[in-house]
């Protein structure tokens, strides 16, 4: 039964990411394939279909969907059902191939082209937010799990110079600040302070006093607490919607909320190899770090980090069309599942407005889920 | 003798530590005010006395950055009466108590406001002009009111799945409700709404509950009749996420080393279930219970859009799109500050709980 669910969730997953890849593909105004003067065309990749003039008889190949998102259809506005008469410019039924399979959208919008479109759109966006956490939490996650401690040493003259100094200057300083006129200590407070500082860069790593142990997985673990802590959904609302941001930046300030997600996943699991025999020996026989991490830690924590991955993903799919759905979006022609259910607000009887995207959505969070949590790895 | 060095050297290092980060937020502030300063009077990263920067910065018709290191004349330092006979200029920290982002942040008595964002005062709301602390209660009111029906329908029903799970720990009912639940999890809470709408709100269909907005009476009914889809939604996706953590805790300590021993003695099957394996499973359900507090007390947005209830979420949602920072700000403030809190108290709960294991360990 597992294993039965578990190949569904793949398949049904595969087939909206194929979907999405092959978005310009599917649906497309522009023909796929064009000969024109004995050559070869492919205006869809291009967009050039509306702005040179190509013979409707010179066309080899077009797309399935023969709508992009963003195209509106005026004759079949106002939500039309995808059983009703589809009708063109002169009032005859449209054929097979120009007919809008799953209805239309207020303004003439079709649907189907949307699902596809804005499967794209989500796949874009969560890949992007993926990449993004995937990278900062391996790599801060890797960091405090083999590197639990690191400690800075120096000098006993410096470090108790640079103590003494850094207060008396901070000292001065302050002093200016009741009033903004000119203050002789606010001068030596300056002074002090640089003499503190230039002190206080004398740190290196072997000297008598141990000056401070960066405790990188104490300082891990507060950061990504903090992290979490954070409300992700309404501080992206705020930021989305003051900042203006695209699809790409989307992805990018989501793949910054939810790298603790896989940077603690990674930090447990080095936390358990580096107590393992084989990866001391590494470190006895002298292995450099780079090493040590890449080809050593890594490869024996993918099948977690994979899961954490999914789990990341879902959770963009999820914002993202979130996001869209409230109307955040910074370009009026980004189409997306959340958008396309936005727009179903203001008709509940055009069903066909928000069945398709709604299904689509609930399906690849569905497999992409099973697999994160039965999985572990394709 | 040897104490006495070693707690003067912690109280040293403890000294460093503070001063260190206390240092660093100073040259964070300069940095930031130099930079302001540089850009508002073209001059790039170079120093400028007080007063040139002053001048230029007033002919761009701008402040004086809240703090900034600047040149003061030697002279000025030593008081000689004429500041141009010194050729030596030092560089000092500069602090303006009149800068209106220090004023935002802490307030300014001389101007009447004595408080600040930072002693949570939020200001004015850019759009209707209203205090933010007079707008914020009232949306969490209605977000409260939401969140009170959500609870009322959680509290009734999460008990009876809870007894199901526990009375088929194993098997494979709990397969089909852990399938059931994930299914319902996987369901965003905008198509969970819209078909809410769709289904029990739509004309076509069904109308038993209106499609949104707040009731015109106060009676208890008529509250009820509006709240009761948003809150039947919202209590939804907090049942299916409550869920699929309950059965796999509940899976998990079933094949516990304690329950089996307990299955092996003959013991009857409801103490067991009802008893052994509910102490089990509890702490972990509690601790994500407290973490769902701020998002059923404190507002869903899309919930509370999609229904056009006037809370705290659809309150972010338009103060957002009007680009109103203030209440922004504030919603955030509180909305970040009850997350920190919940997780805080779930902490210190799992750590209360956890206490009996670790004595015993010890």
């Amino acid at each position: 039964m597992k294993l039965r669910l578990k190949a569904i969730a793949r398949v049904v997953l595969f087939f909206w990411v194929l979907l999405g890849v092959l978005a310009p593909f599917l649906a497309n105004s522009s023909p796929l394939v064009v000969v024109q003067n004995g050559h070869l065309q492919f205006p869809f990749l291009s967009n050039r279909f509306e702005q040179i003039s190509i013979e409707l008889s010179s066309v080899l190949l077009w797309p399935p969907i023969r709508y992009a998102a963003t195209d509106l259809d005026v004759m079949n506005s106002n939500y039309v059902h995808p059983l009703a008469k589809q009708i063109d410019a002169n009032g005859n039924s449209l054929p097979n191939g120009k007919r809008h399979w799953l209805g239309t959208g207020k303004l003439g919008q079709d649907v189907l082209a949307g699902m596809v479109w804005g499967c794209r759109q989500s796949l874009w966006v969560a890949g992007i937010g993926t990449g993004v956490a995937l990278l900062l939490g391996l790599l801060l996650g890797g960091l405090a799990g083999l590197l639990p401690m690191i400690t800075f040493r120096t000098s006993y003259f410096s470090f108790t110079l640079s103590t003494l100094v850094l207060f008396l200057g901070m000292f001065y300083s302050m002093k200016t600040l009741p009033q903004l006129h000119y203050s002789p200590i606010a001068g030596i407070g300056t002074i002090l302070l640089a003499i503190a500082i230039s002190c206080f860069l004398l740190v290196k790593p072997i000297g008598r006093v141990r000056l401070f142990t960066f405790e990188t997985d104490a300082l891990f673990d507060a950061f990504a607490q903090w992290f979490v802590a954070l409300p992700k959904l309404i501080l992206l609302i705020a930021l989305v919607a003051i900042a203006r941001l695209n699809g790409f930046q989307i992805g990018l300030l989501l793949g910054f909320f939810f790298w603790p997600a896989i940077g603690l996943t990674t930090r447990s699991s080095f936390n358990r190899i580096r107590e393992t025999d084989y990866f001391r020996a590494t470190r006895v026989l002298g292995l450099p770090f780079s090493r040590q991490l890449f080809l050593h830690a890594m490869p024996n924590t993918k099948q977690v980090v994979f899961s954490a991955s999914v789990t990341v993903f879902v959770a963009v799919v999820l914002l993202e069309a979130s996001l869209s759905f409230l109307g955040l979006q910074a370009d009026a022609d980004y189409v997306s599942w959340g958008s396309l259910l936005n727009q179903a607000r203001e008709n509940f009887a055009a069903w066909w407005v928000f069945v398709p995207p709604g299904a689509g959505l609930f399906s690849f969070i569905w497999a992409a889920k099973w697999i994160s949590e039965t999985g572990k790895s394709f | 003798m040897n104490a006495a060095r070693v707690l003067l050297y912690a109280l040293l290092r403890m000294a460093l530590s503070f001063a260190f980060i206390l240092l660093t937020c100073f040259i964070l502030t300069v940095w930031a005010g130099n930079k302001r300063a540089a850009i508002a009077t073209g001059a790039g990263n170079v120093l400028l006395s007080d007063s040139l920067l002053k001048q230029r910065m007033q002919n761009e018709g701008q402040e004086l950055p809240a703090t900034f290191v600047s040149l003061i004349p030697l002279a000025a330092l030593r008081h000689l009466p004429d500041s141009n006979s010194w050729e030596w200029w030092v560089p000092c920290l500069r602090f303006n108590p009149e800068n209106r982002f220090k004023n935002w942040l802490l307030g300014n008595a001389k101007r009447g406001e004595s408080r600040g964002v930072l002693q949570l005062n939020f200001g004015k709301s850019v759009v209707s002009g209203q205090a933010v602390n007079h707008l914020l209660p009232k949306a969490l009111h209605v977000s409260f009111q939401l969140g009170c029906f959500s609870f009322i329908i959680l509290i009734f029903s999460f008990p009876f799945f809870l007894s199901t799970f526990l009375r088929f720990s194993t098997g494979i009912f709990l397969n089909v409700s852990y399938q059931l639940a994930l299914i319902f999890s996987c369901i965003p809470a905008f198509v969970l709404a819209s078909l809410g709408q769709f289904l029990l709100a739509n004309r076509a269909i069904l109308q038993v509950f209106p499609i949104g907005g707040l009731p015109t009476k106060s009676t208890f009914a008529d509250l009820a009749l509006h709240f009761g889809l948003p809150s039947l939604l919202l209590s939804t996706e907090v049942l299916a996420y409550l869920s699929l953590i309950g059965i796999s805790v509940i899976r998990q300590q079933a094949h516990s080393f304690l329950i089996t021993a307990l299955k092996a003695r003959g013991l009857n099957k409801g103490l067991i279930s009802f008893v052994h394996l509910l102490r089990l499973s509890l702490p972990v359900l509690i601790y994500h219970c407290i973490l769902l507090l701020p998002l059923l007390f404190l507002g869903h947005p899309i919930i509370e859009y999609a229904f056009s209830l006037p809370g705290l979420g659809s309150l972010v949602v338009s103060a957002s799109l009007a680009r109103d920072y203030p209440i922004v700000l504030a919603v955030v403030c509180l909305q970040g500050l009850a997350t920190v809190f919940c997780m805080k108290l779930a902490s210190a709960w799992l750590w209360w709980a956890g206490r009996n294991n670790r004595e015993a360990s010890l």
